[in-house]
């Protein structure tokens, strides 16, 4: 009886939102309110206003660099939750437990991660700083970041990498997005603008651009290790997880 | 163009601030946390008593993050009522902050306690930015920390109850943020624009019907399941019953009424009266629903065992209430619901900290371990009492004034179904709260239930308890203070 | 009203005394028990003594007025002291505190809690007495209403829990009611609370039926507490429940305020001339004297005499009804006289019946053979009380009795002298019976051929305890006196002549 109720609640959400697509305005018409409304302004002065030449990173750190604000918070409230959940590992208390790989793996396994990893990382740095021009940014790099990570302790097990970066490293930097985000945004308020203006004060009106350009790179650069940092200890605090079930069991 | 312009959006990102900087805090000293998570709280709190007056009447404060004037860049929007509403929630929030540090200490296990500041803060500074943005995007935003948070700290205690609480939770919220999502999505294919004071102009001038009827529906139920609306509910009284109690009174006293504030800003500020005819239907239905929670969650609050599970039906109840006003479409009404916001947050976060205390003091769930409760805790039991007379509405309390105008604004309406709906809802709540008033003064427990521990809880977690009951008493006997500017405020929204 | 509104603290400070209590609870030490009694008589009879200052102001036609609290311009929480109120604060305060000290002496445990909450009762009550609106009115009458459910259970026996559980059930409907009204009054009166000397309702603003319903809801939510039949189901319960002097302030008092507010709703909020036009005086009258019989019988059928005497105040609270429902100046005279009159005679009923229970343990009449002998100066103030509830001259039930019949004259409604000739046998039937046991019954008497009786001793003065003694010698030299010289300055004539002269000039 549940099954087939929610089945059919189920069946008349989706055929709802079916109709509703098939009223809405047609994708990529010109005319559409959406292409007519904002979107030219952004295609066409995004690159003089946010002094970034990507438009999409314009738009995200600039034009509606708060909602962006807000989803790094959603990443670390992520983070948050996870370890309300599991519970963080003490100071200093991960190295009890045996340094098992998960994966048990050969030394050509070891040999190329370790190889790879740096190469990974250097990428990931190049993704984030070019986020400003070409596709790529915080969001991406910090990703990139933190699979490597994922690769590196799948393979050579939580005690080796909590070594290379250990909780005093991370507990620091999981929020540094939210902070870079809050300082730029007091800084613009010290130029005299609003909150999330991104501008030195006084600075002279030539040296403006560039400092926009630096500003946005630094909270790419913050993003990108606060989401690295964020994954990292997400995978840390559910690898612990399975070891002390194993350990128990 | 004073400094404090400024000051919503620094109540909003110092508590975000502060959550980001808790995980280094709690590498170094640990034994910190709880203080230090005060000192954010506190900035916005005062931040917005600075702001109090500041707002010229019948106006608000348009905040443009960045610089950019909307629709193409962010808006702070805070009226009369948004800050009204932020003033609640900063006081309550802080309040239960104060009263976390002892409970916590002994239901949070030492590797989970610095997530839970850390998430708590997260929390209000969600509700926080929920309540003052302008921007429908930027609203889902905050929600999604809000409900991520919460999630967690529903099942922060780890034990299994808790963890099925919140998956019960997650199950129906993530569906509900994807319904937002979605509306989001449809306003923005037909409006091209998310900021709200936009949206409301050109969704006038808008021909897509049904795709803004079905965004609305949406919206409806979305922001239905976060305020448990009736039938939406389910979640409510095992979330807000198994939660540690500073989280239930914060989940019962504040979540649930920002999200409801949510609807009241989409309903009167993006969809406007001249779209009112357009989302009619659906307010009928939202009135019946509201109705039918008035009376179910009285009902099965009498019927409970659990303290705890007592008030968080009574929440259910209440949400068809602050519903009810909402969808009278007075001012008067609105006026009830907002006030109701203001008095069903204090007096519930108070009744499940009271609730709370027994839980920490002698272990005391079920409501016939309180029998002659008073002799051991005479304070908290008279908080619990004064608290519960707001929730019946009995006068001089706050509960009062807003069943009050909730009645009046019906009255207004004309819905005369509403009207006894909303006063049956008022006997149904003097049968729940007299019988635990009855309970605790007036039976004799047994004697080794009461007397073997300490006396009372310690100050730390007596003084919310009381300022937040002694709150009730005071926007009961000052409604003065406030009624006047809700009512030309809602008056304004509609 | 005469405009001459003087802004006074007076009001405020009055209805604040008897919160003297409850500092002096809080404050004295558990050992000084006696002191600590005493003084919450003496704040009581402060409150009585300062309200009594006003007297001389009032009967000039000043009203002094103070602003408690506002919810917005024209809602708001404020004290007047108009002549009505005055004239009902006056009897409140003079009854309570002799209740007070009663209770000095017959509360035997958690003295705590009593007297709190006769302060708390006292104040409440004053703030009803001089709201200045239906809204400060409803507030304080809930606070009242709530206040006084520990005084109802304070004995904590079975029999005084479910009675209580009645009340509360009875009080929270009522309350949903009256609140429904007030706010519909507040909707169709344009939002005005206030209470205007012909009426503030019109047929202006609101149709027919809206204010036939405002009238009904009113009449229904104030009726429980002044006990309309069938809306009294509570008081033959929480009477006999209830600690004597709390019985008589029941009685007394918190009846009244239910009598009070429909005095309030007739005179200041309807006025006479839209009640006649709406034609809902009628069901009022019919409804009232249902009430006086029905209640008389049922009193005859009763043997616990708090039970009775408890039937018989919901008859006599009924003449109060039924005087407004006159719609006649003597009718509306007696009825509100009554009020007073009702107070004192009930009230000293109550105490007697608390003496008797301390001293003898009995509850019930069938037992009572024989204590005229044993409590000499009680039953004599019983009787005297018993024979003025019947209406016998010289005393305050019989100025009722007349001014009722009177009223009937004018309003050409002689079936009310009827309705009220019956009542007035029926309460002979029920009272006498006690009388007689009392004084002309002991002990063994039922069995015929014995010789021997157990005549009791008859012992003069030493009966009980001043405390309890003097306070029912008082009621019942007032019954009396009241009854004689009733236009005395300050004597309930001389301020309800000057309200419905107003009204029906």
């Amino acid at each position: 009886m549940k099954r087939v109720l929610s089945l059919f609640f189920i069946a008349a959400l989706g055929v709802l939102l079916l109709y509703v697509v098939a009223s809405m305005p047609p994708m990529g018409d010109p005319q559409t309110p959406t292409a007519t409304h904002v979107i030219p302004r952004y295609l066409e002065r995004a690159e003089e206003e946010t002094h970034t030449e990507n438009v999409i990173t314009g738009v995200i750190l600039n034009y509606r660099g708060y909602d962006t604000m807000g989803e790094v918070t959603v990443i670390f409230c992520a983070l948050a939750a996870v370890l309300a959940v599991l519970g963080r590992e003490r100071r200093g208390r991960i190295r009890g437990f045996v340094d098992r790989s998960p994966v048990p793996s050969s030394t050509i396994v070891r040999t190329m991660v370790r190889f790879m990893v740096p190469f990974i990382i250097l990428f990931s740095v190049y993704t984030i700083l070019h986020g400003e021009i070409s596709p790529g940014g915080g969001f991406q790099g910090g990703a990139i970041i933190g699979g490597s990570m994922i690769i590196f302790t799948t393979v050579f097990g939580l005690y080796e990498s909590s070594r290379r970066i250990p909780q005093k490293v991370r507990a620091p930097l999981e929020g540094s997005a939210v902070i870079v985000f809050f300082l730029v945004g007091a800084l613009g308020l010290v130029g005299g603008g609003n909150f999330l203006t991104y501008a030195w004060p006084h600075a002279a009106r030539g040296l403006q651009p560039a400092l926009v350009t630096w500003l946005t790179v630094l909270v790419e650069v913050g993003i990108g290790l606060g989401g690295a940092m964020v994954l990292i200890s997400i995978l840390f605090a559910m690898i612990r997880e399975e070891e002390e079930i194993a350990l128990t069991a | 163009m004073g400094a404090w312009r400024h000051f919503p959006i620094f109540m909003i990102t110092l508590p975000l601030l502060g959550a980001v900087l808790m995980p280094f805090l709690g590498y170094l000293r640990e034994r910190w946390v709880p203080y230090a998570a005060l000192l954010p709280l506190a900035a916005s709190t005062l931040l917005g008593f600075l702001l109090v007056g500041r707002i010229p009447a019948g106006d608000h404060l348009s905040y443009h993050l960045g610089g950019w004037e909307p629709p193409f860049g962010i808006e702070i929007r805070v009226d009369h009522v948004g800050l009204f509403l932020m003033l609640v929630v900063c006081a309550i929030t802080l309040l239960a902050l104060v009263y976390s540090r002892r409970y916590i200490e002994k239901e949070v296990s030492p590797g989970r306690r610095t997530a839970y500041y850390v998430l708590y803060l997260l929390m209000s500074g969600a509700m926080l930015g929920f309540t003052a943005t302008g921007d429908i995007f930027n609203l889902f935003v905050f929600m999604e920390i809000l409900a991520l948070s919460s999630y967690a700290l529903v099942a922060i205690t780890g034990n299994r109850n808790a963890v099925r609480a919140a998956f019960k939770y997650v199950l129906m919220g993530a569906p509900s943020s994807i319904m937002v999502l979605l509306a989001v999505g449809f306003l923005y294919s037909v409006t091209g624009t998310l900021n709200m004071a936009d949206l409301a102009s050109r969704i006038a001038e808008s021909g897509y019907t049904e795709v803004l009827v079905v965004s609305y529906i949406l919206f409806v139920i979305g922001f239905g399941v976060k305020a448990a609306l009736f039938p939406l509910h389910m979640w409510l009284p095992d979330a807000h019953s198994i939660a540690p109690s500073p989280i239930s009174a914060l989940l019962s006293g504040l979540l649930v009424e920002v999200c409801a504030f949510a609807l009241v800003r989409i309903t009167f500020s993006v969809f406007t009266r001249s779209a009112t005819d357009l989302v009619g239907g659906t307010a009928d239905a939202v009135g019946v629903a509201a109705a039918a929670a008035v009376l179910y969650g009285g009902i099965m609050a009498i019927t409970q065992k659990d303290l705890k599970v007592m008030i968080a039906y009574s929440t259910v109840s209440h949400i068809g209430y602050i519903f009810l006003g909402i969808t009278a479409f007075t001012a008067e009404g609105l006026t009830g619901a907002m006030y109701h916001m203001l008095d069903h947050g204090l007096a519930k976060a108070c009744l499940f900290l009271c609730a709370g205390n027994f839980i920490y003091l002698k272990g005391y769930r079920r409501i016939e371990e309180l029998r002659g409760a008073w002799r051991q805790m005479p304070w908290t039991c008279f908080a619990f009492a004064l608290a519960s007379i707001s929730v019946i509405g009995i006068p001089p309390t706050a509960g009062f004034i807003s069943k009050w105008y909730l009645i009046l604004g019906n009255i207004r309406a004309g819905k005369w179904l509403y009207t006894i709906v909303l006063l049956s809802g008022s006997i149904l709540a003097a049968v729940y709260c007299l019988r635990i008033i009855y309970y605790m003064f007036f039976q004799a427990g047994k004697e080794e239930a009461w007397e073997d521990a300490s006396r009372d809880v310690p100050p730390g977690m007596l003084v919310p308890v009381w300022a937040l009951s002694l709150g009730t008493l005071f926007f009961g006997v000052f409604s003065y203070l406030l009624i006047p500017s809700l009512l030309k405020a809602s008056a304004y929204l509609l | 009203m005469p405009d001459k509104s003087t802004f006074s603290v007076i009001p405020l400070i009055v209805i604040l005394l008897p919160w003297i209590s409850l500092l002096a609870i809080l404050a004295f030490p558990k050992k000084a028990e006696r002191l600590r009694l005493w003084l919450c008589a003496l704040g009581s009879l402060a409150s009585f003594g300062l309200l009594f200052s006003l007297l001389p102001g009032i009967l000039d036609g000043k009203t002094y007025t103070i602003k408690l609290a506002s919810v917005v311009e024209s809602l708001e929480m404020r004290l007047t002291v108009d002549t009505l109120g005055f004239y009902f604060a006056l009897i409140l305060a003079f009854l309570w505190m002799l209740a007070t000290i009663y209770s000095i002496s017959y509360i035997d445990h958690k003295h705590n809690r009593f007297f709190a909450f006769m302060a708390m009762c006292e104040s409440f009550i004053l703030g009803c007495a001089f709201s200045a609106n239906m809204f400060t009115y409803f507030i304080f009458y809930e606070m009242m209403t709530f206040g006084s459910y520990p005084l109802i259970i304070h004995e904590e026996t079975t029999i005084a829990r479910r009675a209580g559980y009645k009340y509360l059930v009875y009080a929270v409907a009522a309350g949903t009611v009256l609140f429904f009204a007030i706010v519909a009054h507040y909707f169709w009166g344009n939002g005005e609370l206030g209470f205007g000397s012909y009426g503030v309702l019109s047929l202006e603003f609101a149709s027919r039926a809206a204010l036939t319903t405002i009238f009904f809801t009113y009449l229904a939510g104030f009726g429980v507490k002044a006990a309309i039949m069938p809306l009294h189901g509570w008081v033959p319960d929480a009477h006999p429940a209830a600690p004597s002097p709390a019985s008589a302030l029941l009685s007394g008092v918190i009846l009244k305020a239910g009598a009070f507010g429909i005095i309030r709703v007739c005179f200041n909020v309807f006025g006479t001339d839209l009640l006649r036009e709406l034609g809902v005086y009628v069901v009022m009258a019919v409804l009232a004297c249902i009430t006086i019989v029905v209640a008389s019988v049922f009193a005859l059928t009763q043997d616990n005499l708090k039970r009775r005497l408890a039937y018989s105040s919901i008859g006599q609270v009924s003449y109060i009804i039924l005087g407004l429902a006159m719609l006649a100046h003597d009718g509306a005279l007696g009825g509100v006289m009554h009020l007073t009159h009702h107070a004192l005679m009930k009230g000293c009923l109550f105490l007697c019946a608390g003496v008797i229970l301390v001293k003898t343990g009995k509850k019930n009449i069938s037992e009572m053979a024989g204590v005229g002998y044993q409590l000499p100066i009680t039953m004599i103030c019983f009787s005297v009380c018993a024979l003025a509830m019947m209406g016998t001259p010289p005393s305050v039930g019989f100025i009722t009795k007349w001014l009722l019949g009177s009223g009937a004259l004018q309003a050409s409604l002689p079936v009310y002298i009827i309705i009220l000739l019956v009542s007035a046998l029926l309460n002979a039937a029920y009272f006498l019976p006690i009388i007689y046991i009392a004084f002309f019954r002991w002990e063994g008497d039922e069995v015929e051929g014995h010789g021997e009786t157990h005549r009791p001793k008859l012992v003069f003065g030493k009966e009980a305890d001043h405390k309890l003694v003097v306070p029912i010698v008082i009621l019942a030299l007032l019954v009396v006196v009241v009854g004689i010289w009733s236009n005395v300055t300050g004597f309930p004539y001389s301020l309800v002549s000057r309200v419905v002269n107003v009204i029906f000039p």
